[in-house]
């Protein structure tokens, strides 16, 4: 697998994560929610998702 | 008490003296080291991304590590800590901890309020420290050295290359984004949006503390996958011609180094606990400050030698180092409750600069046309002639200037408006 190919699937990776954890926080009620430590999991796929997107695209422009 | 010393000015002189030593130290450290390196054939592109990339922000770095090993200690059962449960290891703060360990009795209330007060100062200095020398880099710093640079060159401007913003500005810009994505408290700041109390300053787990170290290896591979001539001229050192004593000096100026940190996060207790200033405060108001200058003089030396380009890239360069590597390696060890100021004011304040510089660095001409059409048809022909000339990335002296106003807009009103870390 080529190097943009392994940029791709980590970040469709992400995005999938993404939709996980936002549709649970929608779908249970807020203490369940924290429980699951959603709202954290939230921040940190957020960040690692900038990140790999970040580096992805400059890696396209450089 | 610090050292012996209970007065209020012999604390201060030992906390100023601290500081002194923790940047000067770093510095020993970075240039014996790097000499060592060299003399023992390591390559200049392994020496950049090693002792280069981390020796820059090796104060913030010293300071984060000893801050949370403190952290861990003051819970009086270090060990314990990493006996519950895994979910809660990783995803929970070091009050959910110690909690868990009063509840199992393995330590009592009285030790856990304790260490719950070390955890939020430790944790407001060390962040503070962090964020702040950032903020003085990117504005004050950064002004001065494209001020300085426009001077040198007489010049009336400073031009970037694409190549710097795309490969050292824009990171820096999403290192700082990141960072303040994972310090929010992401259910507080839904709870605001729908009507709820202002409560959005969450805590950096050892998680979040994976994800900035994570993020910081992939812009280290990035870099040397792409970069490899410019990391080259980074690490530009003679290399050591007494290898043995070179590397004790850089062990000792280490050590010099660990227990400045130490001494300094002393007094950032009792200065706490003397005149009430907030731990971030104090952090953004000493170390910040301080440990921009060796970057602002590394810079402007750089400058004066016509490499304008690593001149800037190791400026920028300790931004992107010091929140994902340092605050990501002390998250990973004992988590840190953020302090309200930080997401209120440093970080969104750091990142729309950012922001707003980079995207006007490539809109410039855009602007500059958009703008000339209405004045040409106002009948200013002179101001649209001034106006078409606009070129993207370059910054004039009075832009250079404009940054370091930012800095004194950003410190009054940090030290007028944001003076509490925990409400």
């Amino acid at each position: 697998m080529n190097v943009n190919r392994a940029f791709k699937a980590a970040i469709a990776l992400e995005l999938i994560t993404l939709a996980t954890i936002v549709s649970g926080i929608i779908m249970l009620d807020s203490s369940q929610a924290r429980a699951w430590r959603l709202f954290e999991l939230l921040g940190a796929n957020m960040a690692s998702l900038i990140t790999t997107f970040g580096v992805y695209k400059m890696r396209q422009m450089t | 008490m610090v050292l012996g010393f209970s007065g209020t000015i012999p604390i201060a002189l030992i906390g100023i003296l601290s500081i002194i030593l923790l940047v000067y130290g770093a510095e020993v450290v970075v240039s014996k080291m790097q000499a060592v390196a060299k003399s023992f054939g390591v390559s200049e592109v392994v020496i950049a991304m090693t002792i280069v990339a981390v020796g820059t922000s090796l104060p913030e770095l010293a300071l984060h590590v000893i801050g949370s090993f403190n952290i861990l200690a003051s819970s009086g059962a270090p060990l314990e800590l990493f006996t519950v449960h895994l979910p809660d290891i990783l995803l929970g703060s070091h009050l959910n901890a110690t909690q868990e360990l009063v509840k199992q009795g393995a330590i009592n209330a009285s030790t856990a309020a304790n260490s719950t007060e070390v955890y939020r100062e430790t944790a407001g200095a060390v962040l503070g420290a962090n964020i702040g020398s950032d903020v003085v880099q990117q504005t004050l710093v950064l002004g001065l050295v494209i001020f300085s640079s426009a001077l040198l060159a007489n010049k009336h401007s400073f031009r970037f290359s694409r190549k710097f913003l795309i490969r050292d500005y824009a990171p820096m810009m999403g290192t700082t984004l990141i960072t303040l994505i994972l310090a929010l408290n992401l259910e507080g700041v839904i709870s605001f949006l729908t009507g709820g109390p202002l409560n959005v300053s969450g805590t950096i787990t050892r998680f979040d503390g994976m994800v900035l170290v994570g993020s910081f290896f992939l812009y280290m591979i990035y870099l040397y996958t792409t970069r490899k001539e410019e990391l080259a001229e980074q690490g530009d050192t003679e290399p050591s011609k007494r290898p043995k004593i070179d590397f004790v000096h850089g062990i000792l100026a280490m050590a010099l180094v660990l227990v400045s940190a130490e001494i300094f996060l002393r007094v950032v207790e009792v200065a706490v606990e003397q005149t009430g200033l907030s731990g971030s405060m104090i952090g953004v108001a000493s170390v910040g400050i301080v440990s921009a200058f060796p970057e602002m003089i590394t810079a402007i030396s750089g400058l004066r030698h016509g490499s304008e380009g690593v001149s800037l890239g190791t400026l920028i360069g300790s931004n992107i180092t010091n929140p994902l590597f340092a605050i990501g390696t002390g998250a990973l060890i004992s988590t840190y409750a953020v302090p309200r100021p930080l997401v209120l004011w440093d970080l969104p304040m750091e990142t729309a600069t950012a922001g707003v510089m980079l995207l006007y660095m490539f809109s410039k001409e855009r602007i500059g046309n958009t703008l000339a059409r209405p004045a040409r048809k106002a009948g200013l022909n002179a101001v649209a002639e001034k106006l078409e000339e606009t070129e993207n990335r370059v910054i004039s002296i009075a832009g250079a200037l404009l940054l370091v106003l930012l800095y004194v807009v950003y410190i009054y009103v940090r030290f007028n408006y944001f003076q509490y870390d925990f409400a």
